[in-house]
């Protein structure tokens, strides 16, 4: 099946007063139809730059290289007007906080029916009437009534629906979440989560699922794709991924989170030091100075993202020597 | 375990005016409305629930830094709520707060040094420079911070060290008793586990109470010894952490556990949640009787009219619904 969208060696970097700081590397990803890929990482690792670049929407000091095809197109050299076209339409994204996300001087049921009068031509009777199934499916009581609120009279969880709704009305092949339930309650982010369950089974559209919770992408994501300053190091089916890691940093993180379901009653294996500075990354692997097998190879060298069998990859120089 | 705090029926509302100019009202609003709980010598106390539940106003509010509109806080037997604001200061050495953002709640214009030196004055002015100089080197490396950073500013930190030096700032009287507001929520999960680990070793290895505000189940089920489930500033069960995570009673409790998702594909796709329909109710209105009946799947007329009283259970087990044997 050919990938949705292909991320070929893309590198996002932004201009600062203190010189260039690279938030993505050489990255290299490919998404198929109807798949759901986990995109994980810390604050900083790139995770949302790389999204954000592939789609033309980064800040105005940052630059993208490298090739993003979409469904045949290269993203990075098509002009503003050519990339509203497929934004929104063909891809959509839906944002951490939905409170920004939206137009707060415009009624909910406006902003959802301009998506469908822009892209699709719709008369904005047959917009309204998309966007109420939309809107039903996202179970949205009383939506006739919500429809013509402001997004200050909306919670929350329920703007957040509304960005779900506003991304979905185009039927996009892809859908991309940045964090779409880390400022949500628990219990709100459980209906949430529900919702994209839903979603997953009925529509076609690949979704990219950025987040830092790896619990998130445990109920979710079908592929896994592990970030740590700007790069991928591990890239591996859902199950495989938590099973058994293979990097390093993905052991570190999944043995440093206290879990709800077990016990533990020790001090945590919490990964020594933090994260690299962007500014001036390392010459060899960025996570040599926390990882505790590294050698001097580790430190000179930087390890390669390759294949350890057909659906997993790694960056990590021990792994070659066992 | 003898208590050294007492809560009883702890209530803070706060006046907010609603309608219009001409005919504005004065509603107020219930933040904390009778809580009662106590924390023992070296207990861990957790303090869970969601946004809006009244969990960082209740910290606040045990330590007097918002008046409490009603109910008493017994320290070592003595009501806080009652002492001259000089007595209360003097208190202050033996209760400390550790805020949730790190960098906002460090002043910038001052070094570290400075910084962990500021309590330290503010307890005893008379306190030698050598000595405080000594205080505070012995503080940062049991923080984790080494003494050659002491003339360091904030901003030269990192999220993780900067908890660290709001935690030593709190450490360095030798307080009793800790209120920690969400410590560890602003920071990534390879900083937060360090941060856990220091946490805990700084309680037991100086005997500390904390009381431990998290909306993370996980980390409060890691670091705590018993918790505490509020929900629009009511509490809805309060029991020892093994009782609470095995078997929790209380409709609420039951729906905030299966909401948390497990990082294991298996059984988090295996496992059938919970789920609660609707949001939060605004406190300004909150529902009649048990505040939760909007939300509760066995939600009976009865939870309309009565607000339900708190039973004691076995082991100290408390809980505030009219239907938890259902």
């Amino acid at each position: 099946m050919n990938p949705v969208l292909t991320l070929d060696h893309l590198n996002v970097s932004f201009a600062t007063n203190n010189g260039e700081v690279s938030a993505v590397s050489d990255l290299s990803l490919s998404i198929t139809p109807g798949e759901c890929v986990g995109i994980v990482g810390e604050s900083g690792s790139g995770k949302s730059q790389t999204f954000l670049g592939a789609m033309g929407l980064l800040a105005n000091n940052g630059t993208a290289t490298g090739r993003v095809v979409f469904q045949g197109q290269d993203l990075l050299t098509l002009d503003r007007a050519a990339l509203n076209k497929i934004r929104g339409d063909r891809m959509a994204m839906i944002f951490q906080d939905a409170g920004t996300s939206l137009t707060p001087h415009m009624r909910i049921g406006d902003q959802l029916i301009e998506v469908l009068t822009t892209h699709k031509g719709h008369s904005r009777q047959a917009a309204r009437q998309r966007v109420l199934e939309v809107m039903e499916s996202m179970r949205i009581p009383e939506i006739e009534k919500r429809l013509t609120q402001y997004p200050h009279e909306f919670s929350g969880g329920m703007r957040q629906r509304v960005m779900i709704a506003m991304a979905l009305v185009c039927e996009p092949d892809l859908l991309i979440a940045d964090e779409p339930t880390t400022a949500l309650d628990v219990t709100v982010q459980a209906q949430i989560l529900n919702l994209f369950r839903a979603l997953k089974r009925h529509t076609k559209s690949a979704i990219v699922l950025i987040t830092h919770d790896l619990g998130v992408v445990a109920g979710l994501c079908d592929r896994v794709a592990v970030m740590y300053a700007g790069r991928i190091v591990e890239e591996a089916p859902v199950a495989d991924i938590f099973a058994a890691p293979k990097h390093p940093y993905t052991q570190g993180l999944l043995k440093c989170m206290p879990r709800l379901d077990q016990l533990l009653d020790a001090e945590l294996d919490a990964i020594p030091g933090q994260p690299p500075n962007l500014q001036n990354l390392p010459n060899g692997c960025a996570f040599a100075e926390r990882c505790v097998n590294a050698n001097t190879r580790c430190h000179n060298e930087r390890p390669a993202l390759r294949e350890l069998s057909s659906a997993r990859r790694a960056a990590c120089h021990l792994l070659e020597a066992a | 375990m003898s208590a050294v705090l007492k809560v009883e029926n702890l209530k803070v509302h706060f006046p907010i005016k609603t309608g219009g100019f001409l005919n504005s009202t004065v509603v107020p609003l219930k933040a904390v409305d009778g809580v009662s709980f106590d924390v023992g010598a070296g207990e861990c106390l957790g303090v869970v629930g969601e946004s809006g539940c009244g969990k960082s106003t209740l910290g606040r509010a045990i330590l007097q830094l918002i008046k409490p509109t009603d109910g008493r806080v017994l320290w070592l037997g003595e009501n806080l709520c009652d002492l001259a604001p000089e007595a209360m200061r003097q208190k202050r050495s033996d209760l400390q707060l550790v805020f949730q953002d790190p960098l906002s709640s460090l002043n910038p214009r001052l070094s570290v040094a400075e910084i962990i030196r500021e309590p330290l004055y503010a307890a005893d002015p008379s306190i030698s420079r050598g000595e405080a100089d000594q205080r505070i080197d012995e503080i940062m490396s049991d923080v984790g911070l080494l003494p050659e950073m002491r003339n360091r500013y904030p901003h030269e930190f990192s999220g993780g060290q900067c908890q660290r030096i709001a935690i030593a700032r709190a450490m360095v009287l030798k307080p009793k008793l800790i209120v920690c507001d969400e410590p560890v929520s602003a920071l990534d999960v390879s900083i937060q586990a360090q941060v856990i680990n220091l946490l805990r070793k700084l309680q037991r290895e100086h005997g500390l109470s904390l009381i431990f505000i998290s909306h993370d189940l996980s980390v409060v089920r890691h670091l705590c010894h018993r918790v505490m489930v509020l929900y629009l500033g009511r509490m809805m069960e309060l029991a020892d952490r093994d009782a609470l995570f095995a078997k929790p009673l209380h409709p609420y409790t039951q729906a905030l556990l299966s909401a948390v998702p497990i990082p294991d594909p298996a059984l988090e796709r295996a496992k059938e949640p919970l789920i609660l329909s609707g949001d939060l109710p605004s406190p300004l209105h909150p529902p009649s009787g048990c505040v939760f009946r909007t939300r509760c799947p066995k939600a009976s007329p009865k939870c309309i009219k009565e607000v339900p009283a708190v039973e004691v259970l076995s082991g100290g087990h408390q809980i505030a619904c009219h239907h938890w044997q259902d």
